[in-house]
């Protein structure tokens, strides 16, 4: 897996297009959801590995969305579907161009144990832009924020 | 969205009116069925099992993952600990050093030993794991600020409300 920031990021840049600012974290949450979900249990308990098989896959993610989606309001409900899965399907295309050594991603589960991947980056070598991301989104924070403040001075 | 054609129309119909607590036991039953047949079905063989019974791997090509830690390196071999047990892989690799978390695949020999094949060091594998906690806990946080939780209803809504 790439690790979470690049997939936070990513995420971060796409939810700068207007139509993503209402469900923006719910956005950020699907990105998050594969890796939340199945790496915690077996980095703590690598025993468990064999039950976190299915969990980092499509098909497992489009039922958890569904399953998360209904602990929302019933009106933001089909949204919250949407966006969910909207960043569960970035994060597994982001983990597409990953290279593994042995078992990749088993995109077809439980149809297929066959893997397939583009292989363009092995899972340690983003690691060296994290601090360009967080670079990134500080300054981008920080001129919404000055353009905030200045479009509330303007508006007084 | 176009995904809707490919999927049956009542599982993402906004008309989907059934009994909400029906549909989450629906899914996390279906959940449980991945996480059981992912167990039950997969066939790979692990250097647990290996060791818990070396006539029978022997000369099995197996792969080794999950937090296998390197805990001595010398120039023709090393060691990793996984679980708790330290086995000996005959091989070397110019990045293995102590500490560092690998992936490897291997030919298991009864002795209790393996011979390396291929080699993948995770390098810097807990500054990976340590920054990864970061955006989790700046979407805990979004989540909270942008939603509250109705006990009652026993689900989120959104604080804020939106002209749509």
């Amino acid at each position: 897996m790439a690790d979470l920031m690049t997939h936070f990021a990513l995420a971060y840049g796409l939810v700068r297009f207007s139509r993503f600012v209402r469900f923006r974290v719910i956005f950020y949450l699907g990105t998050i959801l594969p890796d939340l979900l199945s790496r915690p249990f077996y980095i703590l308990r690598p025993e468990l590995y064999p039950y976190t098989v299915a969990v980092h896959t499509p098909l497992f993610m489009l039922v958890t969305c569904f399953a998360v989606a209904e602990f929302f309001q019933q009106e933001i409900r089909p949204q919250v579907r949407h966006f969910l899965l909207a960043g569960a399907g970035l994060h597994f295309l982001v983990d597409l161009f990953q290279r593994h050594l042995v078992n990749g991603y088993l995109w077809f589960y439980p149809f297929s144990w066959d893997s397939f991947e583009i292989s363009w980056y092995w899972p340690h070598e983003p690691l060296r832009f994290i601090p360009l991301w967080i670079a990134l989104i500080c300054a981008v924070e920080l001129f919404m924020w000055i353009r905030g403040k200045k479009m509330t001075a303007q508006g007084r | 969205m176009r995904y809707r054609k490919l999927l049956p129309g009542a599982l993402i119909s906004r008309r989907w009116t059934g009994n909400r607590w029906l549909r989450i036991c629906i899914c996390l039953s279906i959940l449980v069925g991945l996480i059981v047949y992912g167990k039950a079905a997969n066939r790979t063989v692990t250097l647990q099992m290996c060791l818990h019974n070396p006539e029978k791997y022997d000369g099995f090509t197996i792969d080794v993952g999950g937090e296998a830690q390197v805990v001595q390196v010398t120039e023709d071999w090393f060691t990793i600990r996984q679980m708790g047990r330290v086995v000996k892989v005959v091989g070397s690799h110019a990045d293995i050093r102590p500490d560092e978390y690998v992936i490897c695949q291997g030919v298991f020999h009864r002795e209790g030993w393996l011979e390396l094949i291929k080699v993948y060091v995770a390098v810097q594998r807990r500054y990976k794991i340590l920054v990864s906690i970061l955006p989790v806990m700046i979407v805990a946080l979004l989540l909270l600020k942008d939603y509250g939780f109705d006990c009652s209803r026993f689900q989120f809504y959104q604080r804020r409300t939106w002209r749509t």
